[in-house]
């Protein structure tokens, strides 16, 4: 048995077989075998393969199968969190203010006037809360606009406001944990 | 509803698999029947006929236990005979450790084929039999992916972990051989 020199034809053989060609290659290949002996041939020969091995396939019980598969949970469709509604909706006011917050600072700073409303609410609001007999700090301009009196009542101010993160996890007292009875 | 259970419709698998996860069970059904033969063929010419439905269905099992994550890079078919082909050698490796069983390349062909020949009914069919029974393990498990499948050499190679242009070497090389052996 020789081989055509077409090697394209040849290699659509098995798909021509398999019936994965499109109509247009699938016409290409018909009208080259009933040319081509030897393409004929090899068709043949592919299409014996197909049907030998198709008879000795080995048998199975496609119910047994389908009922070993794992039980799909029969759940209403939940959509995850970033899909959800709220999440999207927080989403966008958080993005939009977020956006509103960056053009007030760049327009503030382009402006050369830096914002100064917030700090001084946040640095009121928190003297006020946490001590009463502490001044309240008050500044209109930049924080280089502070003399040094001033800078360390700020930061003195910082350090007394008991909403900042501690910067470490509190002790734990040892004493009383060890393993009882043993 | 019409449809061709056993044709390679990757879109069809797709809508299948969708049916699937939106809680329709018929569409498990109609998913194994449109693979359980071409698999169970596969892994009867991989040497393991006598386990071939149980390895279908552990192929199975294992498909569907992650079908949720099927993103289809690979056509479902292409998949499930990777999976078939894992769980092929893993068995084989768990029966090596207890006895001296081979490899998948070690399978003698020549006598599993000879033995089972009988089940084709024309003489023509059992020639061919035995000519494909006589390639290497490798040759003949490109071959048949080809043949029987239609299955592409890309695919190929994602299935028996080999390059596509080893696939299609192997391929042709089988090919060559069984022509050879049908003329001696």
């Amino acid at each position: 048995m020789s081989d055509c020199l077409n090697v394209e034809i040849r290699e659509l053989l098995p798909e021509y077989l398999s019936g994965t060609l499109s109509a247009r290659r699938r016409q290409e290949v018909r009208d080259h075998v009933t040319a081509c002996d030897d393409c004929a041939r090899e068709l043949a020969l592919l299409q014996l393969v197909r049907e030998a091995y198709a008879e000795a396939t080995p048998a199975v019980n496609v119910g047994a199968i389908v009922a070993a598969l794992p039980r799909r949970a029969s759940r209403p469709a939940t959509r995850s969190w970033r899909h959800s509604h709220a999440f999207q909706i927080a989403a966008a006011v958080s993005f939009i203010a977020l956006g509103g917050m960056s053009l007030a600072v760049a327009r503030s700073f382009f402006n050369g006037n830096p914002v100064s409303a917030p700090i001084d609410t946040v640095i009121a609001a928190n003297t006020t809360a946490v001590s009463g007999d502490m001044p309240a700090i008050s500044f209109a301009g930049g924080v280089s606009d502070l003399g040094d009196e001033d800078l360390e009542a700020l930061l003195s101010a910082l350090e007394s406001i008991e909403a900042l993160p501690v910067t470490e996890p509190a002790e734990v007292p040892l004493s009383g944990t060890g393993r009882q009875g043993s | 509803m019409v449809e061709d259970l056993t044709g390679r419709d990757d879109s069809l698998d797709s809508t299948l698999i969708q049916r699937w996860k939106e809680g329709d069970e018929r569409a498990a059904t109609a998913l194994v029947e449109r693979h359980a033969s071409a698999l169970a063929r596969y892994i009867g010419s991989l040497g393991e006929r006598d386990s071939a439905e149980e390895v279908v269905q552990d192929t199975f099992v294992r498909a569907f236990s992650s079908l949720e994550t099927f993103r289809g890079d690979s056509s479902l078919r292409t998949w499930l005979f990777t999976i078939a082909r894992r769980l092929v050698v893993d068995r084989r490796r768990a029966l090596r450790r207890r006895r001296d069983v081979g490899s998948l390349e070690d399978v003698d062909a020549a006598t599993e084929y000879t033995a089972l020949d009988g089940l084709i009914a024309s003489e023509a069919k059992r020639k061919v039999w035995g000519a494909v029974g006589k390639l290497s393990p490798t040759q003949r498990e490109v071959f048949l992916l080809r043949v029987n499948d239609g299955l592409s050499y890309k695919e190929i190679a994602e299935v028996a972990g080999t390059t596509e242009g080893a696939a299609r070497v192997h391929y042709h090389n089988a090919l060559r051989t069984v022509k050879e052996n049908l003329n001696e």
